[in-house]
């Protein structure tokens, strides 16, 4: 098996950039540059179909030097062209001798001195494969994070007939001249006006674009691109927006900011009263309480240490007076600040009726909305038994103990989780932890392994994000967190 | 050693049949692409035209292709498959007299093999069902005119006995075919969905 690994990526590797490599070149553009030579003698400067022979380029002759030049299509005649028959000037215009722009010329140029005859030479010369496109008259306007191009077609020197008229077709090239000069050429379907605009989005802000459009037809690639035309991608907004936002979230957090010193967001100061405690217990459901299970529950406490209650951006301001109000909460756990301490725990009995509440409880424990089927059905297994106490770690653990490792915002020591009766004495703890151990073969994840072996000698420190927003919901049960929808069950009414 | 090596090409090859796929509804930006191909290749095949075939030339009188004008309801398939097969059968005459590269005569037709094969897989469905419609008297009109055309290349190379000379004139109007061919395969795109599989 090993002996095939290296050779499988290697070939996989190199099948990648070959396929790269036959993208690349199925998408390749060759635009073509648009002087035509040749013939050493004559060159022809063609543009838009406006044929310019330029006769000996360079020549240094100082005696007048006489031109005749002469054209033939194929299966016609010679025919001379009228402008330039006998003529000193060193270029021909023959724009309306290749009227027929789809066969092929071929130009002879006799030149001559007053002594001697020069030699003659000849350009073949096809206007409709040959003849250079563009340059287009570009535009630009700004938008904040695009460049809107307006682009023109040059007019064509034929008789009537536009660029579009002859070629039906046309590619053009938008090439924004910046680090990242990505190329987009639109499609010919989109191109059926001289005159049209293309919007190049996903730009940055407040950024220099220059831009260059070239025009190129399929079967004639020379173009002309246009001259370099640059634009900066501005915001649209006021100046006074920008402030107006910036201030508001300035204002917004000194709001806050004020609620919460006041106490009125986290109501760290102001201590719930008992009664209200156990209210908040009864009334979160998760779920439509089975009217037909019913056990009892009691909540009874333990000492319990100074605990962070769930703040995890506010570690620096545990109050140890706030202490005993905490263990009024009654939540079935706590977050492990850093100031957690590891020798709290609580007992939870509620009346199942209130199988709603201890339902809940277990969901609360893990926040895990996917395993909260089988929390309900671990829960009736239970209910069945009356007067069991609610532990909620081994409930947890039989249904999944990968909720715990999501959120769980509690830290028991399990050796001291006790499974019983309440009316018998609290002397059930081994086999709560037997019972544990079962719970482990009941799970499906083995990711969570690793997990319970933990919860069996260690508390469990859970991250405190989650913990965070369980801590708000059990707060502020009437607002609903978005970003942990499991925990939105909580406050759910 | 070897087998690691043939690992490798397999793999190659199965990425590259992948690769190589081919989408029918974009037959004619491929057939558009192939088409400037084939004839960057026809040019680039020979040199110049030769001077003294000039004379020659005036004996060479088809219809003008490029004035072939076809209905709106004639689909261009018909007429574009025709046009490739005759150019391809062009090409396998006798070419010792002309004077161009072996190399570049094979590339050439094999481009155009690859043109038609394409062309076929995405078309062949659909050309069954339109040979068979009775009201398409237009296609067969069209068909005519090109067979024609084609037949007096044909004659005209055969009276030349293959020259040089008579090589060159058909190359420089095999070139313009070229452009009714582009011009033709504009016109696939606007001729709906093809479906190539079943």
């Amino acid at each position: 098996m090993q002996s095939l690994v290296g050779p499988v990526y290697n070939g996989i590797a190199f099948a990648v950039l070959f396929e790269c490599f036959l993208i690349v070149a199925t998408f390749s553009f060759n635009l073509e540059a648009c002087v035509i030579n040749p013939s050493q003698k004559l060159t022809m400067k063609s543009h838009n179909f406006e044929h310019i022979l330029l006769l000996e380029p360079g020549s240094n002759t100082t005696m007048p030097t006489y031109y005749h030049v002469m054209y033939i299509s194929f299966r016609f005649e010679w025919k001379i062209a009228k402008e330039c028959s006998n003529t000193t000037r060193p270029f021909c215009n023959l724009t309306k001798e290749y009227e027929d722009y789809t066969h092929t010329y071929i130009a002879m140029v006799q030149s001559s001195t007053e002594r001697e005859e020069l030699n003659s030479s000849i350009l073949e010369f096809t206007p409709y494969t040959s003849t250079c496109l563009g340059p287009p008259a570009v535009n630009l306007t700004a938008c904040p994070t695009c460049i809107n191009v307006t682009i023109k077609l040059p007019a064509s020197y034929l008789k009537e007939k536009s660029l579009i008229d002859v070629y039906q077709k046309l590619d053009y090239t938008i090439t924004p001249a910046s680090h990242t000069s990505v190329s987009h050429s639109l499609p010919p379907e989109l191109v059926t006006t001289c005159n049209f605009s293309y919007v190049v989005g996903s730009l940055h802000s407040n950024t220099n674009y220059c831009v260059s459009v070239a025009v190129a037809a399929s079967l004639n690639r020379h173009s002309a691109p246009s001259a370099l035309k640059c634009i900066i991608t501005r915001s649209s907004t006021q100046p006074g927006i920008t402030y107006f936002k910036v201030w508001w979230g300035r204002g917004s957090g000194i709001f806050l900011l004020v609620l919460y010193k006041g106490g009125f967001i986290c109501l760290r100061s102001k201590p719930w009263p008992k009664v209200l405690v156990c209210l908040f217990i009864f009334n979160l459901p998760v779920h439509e309480p089975d009217p037909e299970k019913v056990c009892s529950v009691q909540v009874m406490y333990k000492e319990m240490e100074k605990t962070v209650w769930g703040y995890s951006y506010d570690d620096s301001e545990s109050d140890s007076e706030n202490s005993d109000e905490y263990t009024r909460h009654g939540i079935l756990g706590r977050v492990p600040g850093s100031h957690a301490k590891s020798n709290t725990f609580m007992h939870q009995t509620t009346d199942c009726t209130s199988a709603e509440s201890s339902s809940q409880a277990i969901e609360f424990l893990s926040s895990d909305a996917e395993n909260s089927e089988e929390h309900q059905s671990v829960i009736r297994e239970n209910e069945s038994t009356s007067g069991e106490f609610f532990h909620p770690s081994s409930e947890v653990n039989s249904s999944s103990t990968s909720g715990l490792s999501n959120s769980a915002c509690f830290n028991i020591n399990l050796n001291t989780v006790m499974l019983g009766d309440p009316d018998k004495t609290w002397d059930d703890s081994a086999t709560l932890i037997s019972h544990q151990k079962d719970a482990v073969d009941l799970q499906d994840s083995s990711a969570s392994d690793a997990l319970v072996s933990k919860i069996f000698t260690d508390t469990v420190d859970v991250k405190k994000p989650d913990c965070h927003n369980i801590s708000h919901e059990w707060q502020k049960p009437s607002v609903s967190d978005e970003s942990d929808a499991s925990d939105s069950e909580y406050v759910r009414r | 050693m070897f087998s690691r090596s043939l690992l490798q090409f397999c793999l190659v090859l199965l990425f590259s049949s992948e690769i190589s796929c081919l989408d029918c509804n974009r037959i004619h930006v491929l057939q558009t692409r192939m088409n400037s191909e084939s004839l960057e290749r026809l040019e680039k095949m020979g040199g110049h035209f030769p001077f003294q075939c000039l004379t020659e030339s005036k004996a060479f009188k088809p219809r003008d292709i490029l004035k072939l004008r076809m209905s709106q309801q004639e689909n261009a398939k018909g007429a574009i498959q025709q046009i490739l097969q005759e150019l391809f059968h062009i090409f396998n005459n006798n070419l010792t007299q002309a004077v161009w590269n072996e190399a570049s005569i094979k590339e050439f037709q094999n481009g155009l093999h690859q043109q038609i094969e394409k062309l076929e897989t995405c078309l062949s469905a659909e050309m069954e069902k339109e040979m068979t419609y009775l009201g398409n008297g237009n296609l067969l009109l069209t068909s005519l005119k090109l067979k024609r055309y084609f037949q007096t290349i044909d004659d005209f190379l055969k009276e030349k006995q293959y020259s040089l000379c008579a090589w060159e004139i058909i190359r420089a109007e095999i070139s313009r075919c070229f452009l009714i061919l582009d011009i033709l395969t504009d016109r696939l795109k606007n001729e709906g969905t093809i479906f190539a599989f079943f």
